[in-house]
């Protein structure tokens, strides 16, 4: 059963807004408070075993292609990268936890764990939470809960969000119906950078849009019914009849080939592709393991490829670098 | 709901003018309104206008107010969708209420609390039910149960109430 999850949800993930009791919530004109928020975060993460290490990045130290590459990673959000003077992150070394600071709230605290896992994303962001509130306290209201910058995050202060691949229900035309029904239940679908973004490679986040009045527990269950509904949506259209099974390992096929022998390719050819080779591995069509084609999801992206490109001399482009890093990640290693 | 002439007194009298197709709604004070009134009567028309006037083309009580603590506006909230601090959902708590029943259908938080506040939590939860079950044995005339129960809420009250105090 989680395997077959996982065929379809790259990622879970669990956002928590917290603010301090005794700041502005914004900090972008006060560099005065916005360092005391990163100092409060860093000692209060520091208190803690070398197992649970976080490294910081301060933004304003950092040039553009790195502060882009930890968004590719979905280790920050767009929203920070605006406030790059104030901004920082602190991130624990297997990712699966950082700790926005000074984005339109003090501290966004993610947990981002791989397949449907939603309660577990959930435990992790909530004891980096206990960590963090151990040094100063939230902005805390008994009526309203957590208060937030933003009236749409006041109570919870949380957001619970899937990854899902859907190329099918996408390829079907399903996805107008199926962000209207999400939308009925209180439920959001985005694209993979969050609010305003492209379903690119028909990649969608599906996320709670209530956060006061319920339960984390309740918005983790609604958040995963949902999901789970999707998953059996997408996955019954990937059962098709002999015909149309050939015309999908084509596209799938076709794909694959790309990746593998192009010298060149844009993002957005590159998301397409990449949308069929997830596909192909995902049914076992292609002899690719599926976390070598997450893995392709960051490493790929543009800011990935421009790093890589200035590691190599040889390379003239962007877009040929990229081929460079799909296609070391995917030939066998004897070739 | 504040009076919006003097901003001191609550508003308790709905004015509705109809102009052409638009509708606009004040809300007065009682004090505010006598005083139109008191020159309606003295057959001042253009004094009961120019009041009259003058109220309508005030700008809402919502756009003048400022957080006390930020100096953010609620008309800057309109514009950024971001309040300024803490305080603020005190100060614009009038508007804000609306809002985020109107966002999350639903205006009492149920989720986590932060540590300390979890005892008060429960010592609620407690009191509220004791308070039903009080009510039940007054109306079924059991009251040597309702007085127990009585002493029992007042005893909690005191525990909460020296909870809620070194907060």
């Amino acid at each position: 059963m989680n395997a077959q999850n996982d065929q379809i949800v790259v990622t879970s993930r669990v956002r928590l807004a917290r603010n301090y009791h005794d700041l502005p919530f914004s900090n972008i004109d006060s560099p005065t408070n916005a360092q005391l928020c990163i100092d409060r975060a860093k000692k209060a993460l520091d208190i803690f075993p070398a197992a649970d290490h976080f490294s910081l990045y301060l933004l304003r130290e950092m040039n553009k292609m790195d502060q882009l590459s930890l968004m590719e990673q979905h280790l920050i959000s767009r929203d920070l990268l605006q406030h790059s003077d104030v901004g920082a992150a602190l991130v624990r070394d297997d990712s699966h936890v950082s700790v926005m600071v000074n984005e339109e709230d003090h501290l966004r605290i993610q947990a981002m764990l791989k397949g449907l896992a939603l309660s577990d994303a959930a435990g992790l962001a909530f004891d980096a939470e206990d960590k963090l509130s151990s040094v100063c306290d939230f902005s805390f209201d008994k009526q309203l809960g957590y208060l937030t910058a933003c009236p749409t995050n006041t109570g919870t202060g949380m957001r619970a969000s899937l990854m899902l691949h859907l190329p099918m229900l996408t390829r079907f035309k399903q996805m107008g119906n199926v962000t209207q029904t999400v939308a009925k239940l209180g439920l959001t679908i985005r694209g993979i950078y969050g609010e305003g973004s492209e379903a690119l490679g028909d990649l969608y986040q599906v996320s709670n849009q209530v956060t006061l009045g319920r339960t984390e527990n309740e918005i983790i269950e609604a958040v995963t019914a949902v999901g789970q509904q999707l998953i059996d949506m997408e996955n019954a259209l990937r059962q098709r009849s002999d015909k149309e099974t050939l015309e999908l390992e084509d596209g799938v096929w076709r794909s694959y080939g790309a990746l593998l022998y192009a010298r060149q390719m844009d993002s957005g050819e590159f998301m397409e592709n990449w949308s069929n080779l997830r596909l192909g591995a995902a049914i076992g069509i292609l002899p690719v393991p599926l976390s070598t084609v997450d893995e392709l999801l960051t490493v790929a992206q543009d800011a990935h490829a421009k790093k890589f490109k200035y590691s190599d001399a040889t390379l003239i482009t962007t877009d040929q670098a990229r081929c460079v890093v799909i296609q070391a990640k995917l030939k066998p290693k004897e070739e | 709901m504040l009076c919006e002439e003097c901003q001191k007194n609550s508003a308790s009298v709905v004015i509705t003018v109809m102009t052409g197709n638009e509708t606009t709604t004040r809300h007065l004070c009682q004090g505010c309104v006598e005083k139109m009134e008191k020159s309606f009567a003295k057959g001042d028309m253009s004094s009961f206008l120019s009041s009259l006037l003058s109220i309508l083309s005030k700008q809402p009580k919502e756009e003048t107010v400022k957080c006390d603590v930020c100096g953010l506006s609620y008309e800057e909230f309109q514009n950024s969708g971001k309040l300024g601090c803490a305080h603020c959902y005190e100060v614009f708590s009038d508007q804000l209420k609306p809002l985020l029943l109107r966002v999350h259908g639903r205006s009492q938080h149920a989720g986590r609390v932060p540590r300390g506040h979890e005892q008060t939590r429960e010592l609620e939860q407690c009191i509220e039910v004791l308070k039903t079950r009080m009510d039940q044995a007054v109306l079924a005339e059991n009251f040597e149960e309702a007085a127990s129960l009585r002493d029992e809420i007042r005893s909690l009250m005191e525990n909460l109430n020296a909870e809620v105090k070194p907060q």
